[in-house]
């Protein structure tokens, strides 16, 4: 009898250490139970609820959304959104593998060449009624805008920033070489990738780390084909992959041109960064630096130079002109799917997308066409001639459904152009080898 | 605290007097039975996250296992195509091999000559020894993030000196033959305190009279490390030799930190390699594979050291 009583009694004891380590690790972010004696007592209906927000921005970024967020709060007490922060460059990776393990937050920022995987694996809410909703206004979005987001008729998400990236230049540089800026050039039609490296050129002292001009954005060595080179390839009429995004196309004369000239500026000339190197242009060692409009924000910190923006120069094949695109999407299967399209609705309404319009160029028209949009800028007439009226003509990059397979490709070559593995030509043979059965999949 | 075990550890005399086999056994089997709950919630552990994932994984190993696609079984075919097809896995294989084969001479060499400096006894001596151990106890992360600043092209420290002295320091991390360098250097000096905190407790250990008697018969300094030092330091030496080995197999951080397996494959390590196909590409099936491909090579080496062993160690208890 004692002896049953000590091994019950052991067996208590091991399994209730066991329940103590177990009970410790409830999912962090998912729905917090309501409390039933405190709704009881409140006789509030309504559930307290949650919310996750991933996004890939920067502490304004972040800043600006917790202040919308508070505002949330005062309409819809019993919500709050937690922001999670993933880094650009393991977004899509990090986002798929919560998915996988149905983790993933519950409202999202998500990149055009994301969406395509995620809406292929049925993984994104529908959020059609939206389109319906009268206070919400849904005709101010800009059409074009939605493509991405729109499958069989069906409303995914809701654009927030269709950047089309341009030239952040330090007149300072300019004036002190007597040069003429690229926004003058611009205006007299000559703004083009030959006169941007000549200014570069006079600009340019690689020995004392000062260099002409910077296509790669900041820490953005490693997707540097696709976030910084597009607009270069596409300006050289040239394209990575064909319209239907079967084929690989970057090996033609054009494709050629557009990374010699690109590998000449950074090995030859020495009028752009080496690779690696992470010289920003709030530094003032920058003449020319290609960024989106959300750079803004960091610009206008500087206090050293005077600075303005001009739109991308032209190439035998246009400007090439490329839009950024990042959406709102709701997350499939979440518990909380219903109040996070409220969240969305909040977030993409009039009122709130003039608030992240000091970053984020907006997909409603309203707003877009405010003064106050363009007074976001150095000047409204620079707002103008860089941001509005290269709308019409910009693209947004290609999306693909197995895109990790592709850029992790991609990468691997253009990785043999920064350490100058092989020609241009060679390169590029290699490049299509290597990727043309991937897109073929 | 309750007296329950001590009570039911002490066998009663009234029952030894009884048939004492069988209550040996009693007493054998019962002993057994709390020797197990002890180590349950070890066992418990191990078994879901250790030995069910393993399984799992191996079983995944049999799929083609995606998070984009449901998976379909397809036996041994990722094993096949792995050996056969994968230049990139052998890539990888030879890719971790140097970096075996750099990692351990510079860090045994290295950390056995800092134990020998170091056991001397001199004032100061326990400063140097706490600094050279200090980045063991740092975070991988953080050591491999600081590298990476100070080998960077532009503003990097190394590169900042070299220009000091008027050099252009190169692209560390784009030149593919200086990053993987790079990475062993930044890996051994983080590890080597570690090796050498095992080498100073051997050597302090070797009997001082050895040494005297050697002295006595008039052997050199030389010979007397090579005669006396190394072999009676041979367990300890044989011990850093797998830890380092199967470690250098494993490297994985510092390569996600500094390079992304880059540039080009050129630090494409097979861990690395692992987690790119399962986290990147998604292929989980695949990546299973060449995980267990991994597995067996280790086994298989360590399996190859044990039975080398006879001959290195001269002195085992």
């Amino acid at each position: 009898m004692k002896k049953a009583l000590t091994v019950a009694a052991s067996v208590v004891v091991v399994s209730s250490l066991l329940a103590g380590c177990g009970s410790q690790n409830t999912p962090a972010g998912t729905t917090t139970p309501a409390n039933s004696n405190a709704a009881a007592a409140s006789k509030a209906p309504a559930k307290d609820v949650k919310l996750t927000f991933s996004i890939w921005g920067s502490d304004a970024h972040k800043k600006m959304y917790e202040d919308l967020i508070a505002n949330y709060k005062k309409i819809k007490p019993n919500v709050s959104v937690e922001i999670m922060t993933i880094p650009a460059a393991d977004y899509q990776q990090k986002i798929s593998v919560m998915m996988a393990s149905k983790t993933a937050p519950d409202i999202m920022w998500m990149l055009e060449r994301a969406i395509p995987q995620f809406l292929t694996a049925d993984q994104i809410e529908d959020i059609s009624a939206i389109k319906t909703d009268a206070a919400y206004d849904f005709k101010d979005v800009i059409p074009s805008t939605l493509d991405l987001v729109t499958k069989n008729d069906k409303l995914y998400g809701v654009p927030f920033s269709t950047p089309p990236n341009m030239i952040y230049y330090n007149k300072n540089l300019f004036k002190e070489k007597g040069l003429k800026t690229p926004t003058e050039l611009y205006k007299e039609g000559n703004w083009t990738y030959e006169e941007m490296a000549k200014a570069a050129q006079a600009i340019a002292q690689p020995d004392k780390g000062v260099y002409g001009f910077n296509l790669i954005r900041p820490a953005g060595w490693g997707a540097s084909w696709i976030e910084s080179l597009q607009t270069l390839v596409w300006a050289n009429g040239a394209d990575f992959f064909s319209k239907d995004g079967k084929k690989f196309t970057l090996n033609s004369p054009e494709g050629q041109k557009a990374l010699q000239f690109f590998s000449d500026a950074m090995f030859k000339t020495k009028i752009h960064p080496k690779p690696g190197d992470q010289t920003t242009f709030e530094s003032g060692k920058i003449g020319m630096q290609q960024d989106l409009l959300s750079y803004m924000g960091k610009a206008k910190a500087i206090k050293d130079f005077v600075w303005d923006i001009a739109p991308m120069p032209k190439g035998s094949g246009g400007q090439g002109t490329t839009l950024g695109y990042a959406a709102y999407m709701v997350t499939k299967g979440s518990p909380n799917a219903a109040e996070a399209v409220e969240f969305l609705k909040f977030l993409s309404s009039k009122e709130n997308m003039t608030v992240t319009s000091q970053y984020f160029v907006p997909g409603r028209k309203s707003v877009l066409e405010s003064d106050g949009f363009l007074k976001q800028g150095p000047s409204p007439e620079s707002m103008k001639t860089a941001v509005l009226d290269q709308m019409a003509q910009g693209r947004v990059r290609q999306g693909f459904q197995n895109f990790q397979k592709i850029d992790d490709k991609m990468k691997l070559h253009f990785d043999a152009i920064y350490t100058q593995a092989g020609t241009i030509p060679d390169i590029l043979k290699k490049m299509e080898q290597d990727v043309s059965p991937i897109l073929a999949q | 605290m309750s007296t329950y075990p001590a009570s039911a550890l002490e066998a009663k005399p009234t029952e030894i007097l009884k048939t004492k086999s069988s209550n040996q056994s009693r007493l054998k089997r019962r002993n057994a039975l709390y020797g197990y709950l002890f180590i349950s919630p070890m066992m418990l552990g191990f078994l879901i996250f250790m030995a069910g994932p393993i399984l799992a994984a191996f079983v995944l190993s049999l799929t083609d296992y995606s998070l984009l696609h449901p998976s379909t079984f397809v036996g041994a075919d990722n094993y096949a195509q792995v050996l056969t097809k994968d230049d990139l896995f052998w890539t990888s294989i030879k890719n971790t091999l140097y970096f075996s084969a750099g990692l351990i001479p510079l860090n045994l060499g290295l950390s056995l000559a800092l134990a020998i400096l170091l056991s001397a006894k001199l004032p100061g001596m326990g400063i140097f020894r706490t600094a050279i151990f200090t980045p063991v106890v740092t975070s991988i992360i953080v050591w491999a993030i600081v590298w990476k600043y100070v080998f960077a092209t532009d503003a990097g420290l190394v590169n900042q000196i070299l220009g000091f002295f008027g050099v252009t320091g190169p692209a560390w991390m784009y030149n593919t033959h200086l990053v993987m360098p790079v990475v062993i250097l930044v890996s051994v000096l983080k590890k080597v305190g570690m090796n050498m905190v095992i080498f100073l407790a051997a050597l302090q250990d070797v009997p001082k009279m050895y040494y005297e008697a050697a002295t006595i018969d008039g052997a050199s300094k030389w010979k007397q490390f090579t005669k006396i030092t190394l072999p009676m330091i041979s367990p300890s030496l044989f011990l850093t030799l797998i830890i380092t080995l199967i470690g250098s197999l494993k490297v994985f951080s510092q390569i996600v930190v500094m390079t992304d397996g880059g540039p080009g494959t050129s630090t494409n390590v097979l861990v690395y390699y692992i987690y790119k196909l399962a986290f990147k590409t998604f292929d989980l099936g695949y990546a299973s594979a060449v995980a267990f491909i991994l597995f067996f090579l280790v086994l298989a080496l360590t399996i190859v050291q044990w039975y080398f062993r006879k001959r290195w160690v001269h002195h085992e208890e």
